[in-house]
Parts: C-alpha cells; structure tokens; sequence
C-alpha cells in the first residue's frame, strides 16, 4: 500500500514537471513566437533531429525548455522540456513551465519520457519529457 | 520549509521514481567500495573458477557481455546461463572508459570479486561481480568452438592475434565497419587497426545523429583529434540513423576521431592504419 502511494506521487512529481497548457487544437500550424530561436542556430545540431522535427526554443528557457517541434510541413507536433538528472537528484522544483507558449492554446495527446545521455546544449544526462500534439502513428512521420 | 522525515519521502520518491525510469547510470558505490575477501562463490562446475590472489578470492568467469537498456553491463556464463551484474574495479577504466562497451556481445573472460550486494538499480537484481580484468574471447557471443581453443587463442601474442583477427577480417570484406550504436554513444569498435588503403565504413544505428569528425576544429577539445601528418581531416557532417560514411585511410598512422555532437560523452575512437 505504502508503495503504491508512492508509486502515485512519482507520478505526480513527474508530472507536475512537464505541465503543459493543454487545451485545445489539432495541427497547429502557427508560427513560433517571434523570441524562440531555432535549436540549430543556438548549439550544434541539425535543423531537423528525427524523431523530434525542427526545434525551436525561447533562448531565455534553455536548458528546460518549452522547444517547440516542428514537422516537415511546419507543423507544431511536440513540446519538449529536458531536464537533467542532476536536477532530479537535487529535489529542485520547475514550477510554471510552458508560461510562455500559453497562448498557443495546445491539445496534449500522450507524453513521451525519454533518457538522453547528453548533447550540445545539455552535456549532461537527461530526460527528454516530450508532450506529443500528434498520435503515436503520427510520430512515425518525423524519422 | 521540508522536515527530515520530510526531505526523506522526497528522496525515496525520486529514488524510486528513478529506478521506475530505469535511471541513473549503475554505479553502486557499496559495491564499487568494497572487495569482499571471502566472497562466496556461485555453486557452478561449469561456470566461476577462482584462485587466491592475495587475501582475496579471485574468481574467473567466461560469459557473454551484454547490457541492459545501453547501460548496465551483464556478463551472461558461457555454460550455466547465470547472469552477473557488472562493476568495474574502481581503476579499471581509468583511461579506458570503454571497456565494457567495446566488448559488449562479445565472449569475454573476467576476472575479479563477488560484490557485496546487488545493485538496487538492476531490476533483475542480479548479483555483482566486481571486474579486476576483462579480456575477449571471441567478438561474438556465438561461437562454434570450445573455451578452451578460445583461451587458447588468447594466449597469443597481442601482435599476432591482431594481426591473424586483421587478416581474417580482411578476407571476409575490404571495408571495416563501425557501428555507432545504442544509447552507449561509443563507436564499435573504437579502435581499430587497418592497412593504408583500406576504407572504413560507420554505419548509424542507433536513434540518434551523430558525427565522424577528424578536425581539431570542430572538435570542442581540438586534442582529442589527431592525424599523422600530412593526412586529410575529413568530417562526416550530421549522419541521420541509418545513414552511413566511409573514407579510405591512405596515409599510415594513428587518427583519433570524434562524434561532434557527443564529443563530451567521450564518443571518440582511433584508427591505427598500417604501412
């Protein structure tokens, strides 16, 4: 019982880390607010990573994130936040992440958690917590 | 402001929060800290040896290595089929940070301790087994022949050893391949030894874009490349999964290339190219 509890507030610290302004919208084609840069123009990586589509961040987030994820079409598919594990270690707090995508009025469609070992931008080990705006099948797409 | 009792729940959360993840690389520093001087040995005509070595036990396995999710190296008994969790003598990998994933599917032989406890991060909770030395047997865990011929081989001089396994290789194709593979960003093998002429080809397969860079200038610590001189750098550029690069090594000596994009995990490997 006592695990079970814990299991359960696992996974509301999980996340309570992530929490995304999920509402509405399917395809969001906007583009992304005039402050977020493209990832490839701030570190060294490729324009389009597979698996994720062409990033975007507010250079001010970095290294948490909201990066918005693009598809070939220029379409919104995902939002990524990643956070290092150093940080879990520490117990630290990410209250209020997504503030400034707020506006895009989103519409969460599952969440992926994916472990990095690190990349320019994040040398360090991370977790990528990504919230897909697409379905799994969808995903396929962005290879 | 947490209590004690307080800042304890949090830690077991992300503990356990962690280990539901499969997080956290498999260090376990009880393990690591403590080499038992009478450890137990497994119960296996087939499988441990050991010889006294000191005041410690010294156990010898033959298994295939293997890791779990990338990360957390198992050694797989040749005969019995135990598994054993594996942790690395504390100085083991100084200046070898890749043992264990170069040898990873290969048949190998170790030596070492029994460890104390298993690793709380290993799901199997396998026991461990502390590695005082680890050589390979054969570069796949497939193997035809018996461990005794395999030791044999083993037993060789390193130069013809190397040289027979080169000769070999080069009979079954004139392209050597590396892998980039899996979560372990580690070119497989990292290093290898060719003659002038050869073409070696990286194949992409894992999930992520990685580089084959041999310019100082674009590594992030230019000393971690190296080219004999006179040689060519050369740079893949970004390599998607599946995608792969070849170049052909015509200047003899040692080069020593980088992913640019995993420079700082240490994803570097060296070519040693032959007159």
């Amino acid at each position: 019982m006592k695990n079970c509890h814990l299991l359960v507030l696992a996974a509301a610290v999980l996340l309570s880390a992530v929490s995304l302004p999920a509402q509405n919208t399917e395809g969001n084609t906007a583009n992304p607010p005039a402050n977020f840069k493209k990832v490839s123009t701030l570190v060294r990586l490729p324009d389009w990573l597979p698996g994720l589509g062409t990033l975007y961040v507010d250079p001010a987030t970095l290294p948490v994130g909201p990066y918005l994820g693009y598809n070939h079409q220029g379409q919104l598919v995902n939002v990524t936040y990643m956070i290092s594990i150093k940080d879990f270690e520490q117990h630290k707090d990410f209250n209020d992440l997504g503030h400034n995508i707020a506006q895009l009025d989103l519409r969460v469609n599952h969440t992926s958690v994916n472990y990095n070992p690190g990349h320019p931008g994040l040398q360090e080990p991370h977790y990528h917590f990504i919230e897909w705006l697409i379905t799994p099948s969808q995903q396929e797409e962005l290879k | 402001m947490l209590t004690f009792h307080g800042r304890s729940r949090v830690k077991s959360v992300c503990g356990l929060m962690l280990c539901m993840l499969g997080l956290l690389a498999p260090v376990s520093a009880a393990a690591q800290g403590a080499i038992p001087t009478g450890a137990s040995v497994p119960n296996s005509a087939t499988g441990p040896k050991k010889h006294d070595a000191g005041s410690a036990t010294l156990t010898q396995l033959d298994g295939c290595l293997t890791t779990s999710d990338g990360l957390m190296p198992k050694l797989t008994l040749f005969h019995s089929r135990r598994i054993y969790r594996l942790e690395a003598k504390p100085t083991l990998l100084t200046g070898r940070p890749l043992l264990f994933a170069n040898n990873v599917n290969a048949l190998v032989h170790v030596t070492g301790y029994l460890g104390p406890l298993a690793d709380i991060y290993d799901q199997d909770h396998s026991p461990v087994f502390i590695v005082a030395t680890i050589d390979k047997l054969a570069p796949t865990c497939d193997v035809k022949v018996s461990l005794a011929q395999l030791r044999k081989q083993l037993e060789k001089p390193p130069v013809a050893a190397a040289a027979a396994s080169s000769a070999t290789a080069t009979q079954v194709k004139r392209a050597v391949v590396v892998d980039m593979t899996g979560s372990l960003l580690v070119f497989e093998p990292a290093v290898i030894e060719i003659k002038a002429g050869q073409t070696v080809v990286w194949k992409n397969s894992s999930r992520e874009v990685h580089t084959v860079t041999a310019d100082p200038g674009q590594a992030t610590n230019p000393q971690d490349v190296e080219l004999p001189q006179g040689a060519q750098r050369f740079d893949s550029g970004f390599l998607n999964p599946t995608q792969n690069y070849e170049h052909t090594f015509r200047t003899p000596g040692t080069y020593r290339y980088v992913c640019t994009l995993h420079e700082v995990q240490r994803m570097i490997g060296q070519i040693i190219v032959k007159p």
